[in-house]
C-alpha cells in the first residue's frame, strides 16, 4: 500500500483548470513538487491534506480518502504557505493549542520538544505578532510536526527563512526522510529541493511533466540535447576532432575546458575513449553539466 | 461535538487582550438600554414615569429590535469568516477533530459571549427601572431570540463572504419592514416568534401563537441553523489565494 496514491485526479474552477488529470504513487522518502508559480502545486498539496476536493479522480492517504476522514490527520502534518498565524498568541501558547486539538495528552512537552526542533525555545514567550517572517514559517512548521506524523505535507518551507534557518530545515527535512517518514516538500527553489528530496514531481499548468529520481530522469532524456565539460590537455585539437566526427552538435571552449552539446549520450560516451586515444589528447575531467535540477526543469517545462 | 480547545480559541479571538476597543464597542451597545432608561429618568422626573410601562417599551422597541440582534451579528458573523478569510482555518480543519465539533465549538464561544451581553444589557435596564417583575420574562425571550439570532447569523457567515451587510438586510428589510406588513412574512422572522414568547409570559391574551409554538420554532431554528451550518462547513472548500 503506497502512502500517497493519486488516481486521475483533475482539479478546475469553473473554466479554469488548476490541476489536470495527475496520477502516481508515492512511498516513504522526500519527495521534491516542483514546477513554477502558478503550476498547480498548492492545489495538489491542498488536495492531498484535504482542503480541496478533487472535481475528479481519486486521491487515498495510507489507503484511505481523506474527505470527511478527520481521524486520518493523526498521521498527517500539513505545513501549509500562507504566512497565517494566531498573532495574539505565543509561539508557545499556539503549539499547545496545536497540541490539544491533536489529542496529545503531554501538550507542553510536545510544543517544547517542537520548538526546539525549530530553534525557537529562546523566542517561545514572545507574541507570534512580533516573529520575523522566518519565525512565522518555522511556527508553522513547528505545528506539523507536533504529533509526529507519518507523512508531512509542506507547501514552500523554506519561503522567507534566511540561508542558515534554510540549512537548517533541509537538515531536518533529511532527517525525517531517514526516520522513515514521507515528506513532500514544494518548492520553486530547485537548487534546495535538490538537497534534500530523493525524488522529484514536476507539474506545468497543472499537469505532470516528470516523476521519479531526477539523475534517472535526466537520463530518460536523451535525443534532447545537454552541455558536459571536458577537461583536456587541448582543447582546440579535441573539439574539431569531436565536430568532424559528428559525434557532438556544438562545442565551446571555456576556461575550464570543452563545453560540449550533444544530442546522443550513447554514441558520445562510446566514441569519446577512441577519439582521446587516436588524437593523443588527454581527458582529465568529463562533467556532465545539465544534471542539476534546474537543468531538468528547464528541460522538461519548455 | 465538542472540542474545548476551540471553544477557548474562540472566546480569546472574540474578547482576547488584542479585542479591548471592540469589546468597549459591544459594551456601549449592551449598555444602551440603561443610559436611556437613566435619561428618561431624569429627563421627565421620576414620578411622572411609567416604570413598567417604560420598561417594556425600551424591551421591544430597543433590546429586541436592535440590541440583542446587532450583538449576535457582530459576533457570529466574525467567529469564522475572519478564519477563512484569513487562512488561519487550516490549524484547525487538519486536525483530527470533525467539522461538526469545530462549528458548534465556535458558536457555543460565540454564544458565551452575546448571552453575557444580553444578560447585562436586560438586567442593567431592569435594574434602573426597578423592574423585577418582568425580568425574568425578558431574560427568557431575550436569550432565546439571542441563540436564535446567533445560530441563523453564524449559517449566514458560511455562505456569504459580506455578512454584516446581509445581516442588517435582514434585520432592517425583512423583519423591519416586510414582516411587519406581511402575515405571511411575519412567520419567518426570529422577532415575531421571540416576541410571542415574551408577550405569552407576559401574560397578553391576544397573541397569534401560543408560547409552546413559538418556543418551539425558535428552538427548532437554532437546530437548523447549526446543522446546516455544520453540514456547509463539512462540504466547505479552503482554496485561500491562488498560486
Amino acid at each position: 500500500m503506497s502512502v500517497i496514491s493519486v488516481k486521475g485526479v483533475s482539479k478546475w474552477y469553473g473554466q479554469v483548470v488548476a490541476v489536470s488529470d495527475i496520477s502516481f504513487e508515492l512511498e516513504p522518502g522526500v519527495i521534491g513538487l516542483l514546477g513554477p508559480n502558478g503550476a498547480g502545486k498548492t492545489t495538489l498539496l491542498k488536495m492531498l491534506g484535504g482542503l480541496l476536493w478533487p472535481s475528479k479522480g481519486e486521491i487515498q492517504l495510507f489507503g484511505q480518502s481523506i474527505q470527511n476522514n478527520a481521524a486520518l490527520y493523526k498521521k498527517i502534518g500539513f505545513c501549509p504557505e500562507p504566512d497565517a498565524l494566531y498573532d495574539f498568541m505565543t509561539g508557545q501558547e499556539f503549539l499547545e493549542l496545536n497540541a490539544e486539538l491533536l489529542h496529545l495528552t503531554d501538550r507542553k512537552s510536545a510544543a517544547l520538544k517542537a520548538l526546539e526542533f525549530v530553534d525557537l525555545t529562546k523566542q517561545k514567550d514572545k507574541k507570534i505578532s512580533a516573529y520575523s517572517r522566518g519565525m512565522r514559517q518555522r511556527t508553522k512548521l513547528a505545528q506539523s510536526l507536533l504529533h509526529d506524523p507519518q507523512l508531512l505535507l509542506l507547501d514552500e518551507p523554506l519561503k522567507g527563512a534566511d540561508p542558515t534557518q534554510r540549512r537548517a530545515i533541509i537538515e531536518l527535512v533529511k532527517k525525517l526522510s531517514e526516520a522513515g517518514k514521507t515528506v513532500l516538500v514544494s518548492s520553486h527553489v530547485l537548487y534546495e529541493v535538490e538537497r534534500m528530496a530523493d525524488s522529484i514531481i514536476l507539474i506545468n499548468r497543472g499537469r505532470l511533466v516528470a516523476l521519479g529520481d531526477f539523475h534517472a530522469i535526466r537520463e530518460s532524456m536523451d535525443g534532447k540535447p545537454h552541455k558536459v565539460l571536458l577537461n583536456v590537455s587541448d582543447p582546440p585539437k579535441f573539439g574539431a576532432l569531436l565536430t568532424e566526427r559528428a559525434v557532438v552538435s556544438g562545442v565551446n571552449v571555456s576556461p575550464d575546458g570543452l563545453v560540449v552539446e550533444i544530442s546522443d549520450s550513447d554514441k558520445f560516451y562510446g566514441h569519446l575513449p577512441k577519439l582521446a586515444v587516436e588524437s593523443g589528447v588527454l581527458v582529465r575531467k568529463i562533467v556532465n553539466l545539465d544534471d542539476d535540477l534546474e537543468s531538468i526543469f528547464k528541460y522538461l517545462v519548455k | 461535538m465538542f472540542s474545548l480547545g476551540i471553544f477557548k480559541l474562540g472566546l480569546r479571538q472574540l474578547a482576547g487582550e488584542h479585542r479591548l476597543f471592540f469589546l468597549f464597542f459591544m459594551l456601549v451597545l449592551a449598555s444602551l438600554p440603561m443610559l436611556i432608561a437613566f435619561i428618561m429618568l431624569y429627563a421627565h422626573e421620576s414620578r411622572s414615569v411609567d416604570f413598567l410601562e417604560a420598561s417594556r417599551g425600551l424591551f421591544d422597541g430597543l433590546i429586541l429590535l436592535f440590541v440583542i440582534p446587532v450583538i449576535a451579528l457582530i459576533f457570529s458573523s466574525a467567529i469564522l469568516r475572519e478564519e477563512i478569510q484569513t487562512q488561519t482555518i487550516n490549524y484547525l480543519v487538519l486536525k483530527p477533530i470533525s467539522r461538526a465539533t469545530i462549528a458548534l465549538s465556535k458558536w457555543l464561544a460565540t454564544m458565551v459571549l452575546v448571552v453575557l451581553l444580553v444578560v447585562y444589557s436586560i438586567v442593567t435596564m431592569a435594574l434602573v427601572f426597578n423592574d423585577s417583575a418582568s425580568v425574568g420574562t425578558y431574560l427568557i425571550s431575550g436569550l432565546l431570540a439571542a441563540l436564535a439570532y446567533g445560530a441563523f447569523y453564524f449559517l449566514l457567515s458560511l455562505l456569504m463572504d459580506r455578512v454584516l451587510i446581509s445581516g442588517f438586510i435582514y434585520l432592517i428589510a425583512w423583519e423591519g419592514l416586510v414582516a411587519s406588513i406581511s402575515q405571511q412574512a411575519k412567520y419567518l422572522s426570529i422577532r415575531y416568534y421571540a416576541g410571542n414568547v415574551e408577550q405569552a409570559l407576559l401574560g397578553n391574551l391576544k397573541i397569534d401563537l401560543p408560547i409552546n409554538t413559538s418556543a418551539v420554532m425558535l428552538i427548532a431554528i437554532i437546530v437548523m441553523c447549526l446543522l446546516l451550518a455544520s453540514w456547509k462547513l463539512s462540504k466547505m472548500e479552503f482554496p485561500g489565494s491562488s498560486e
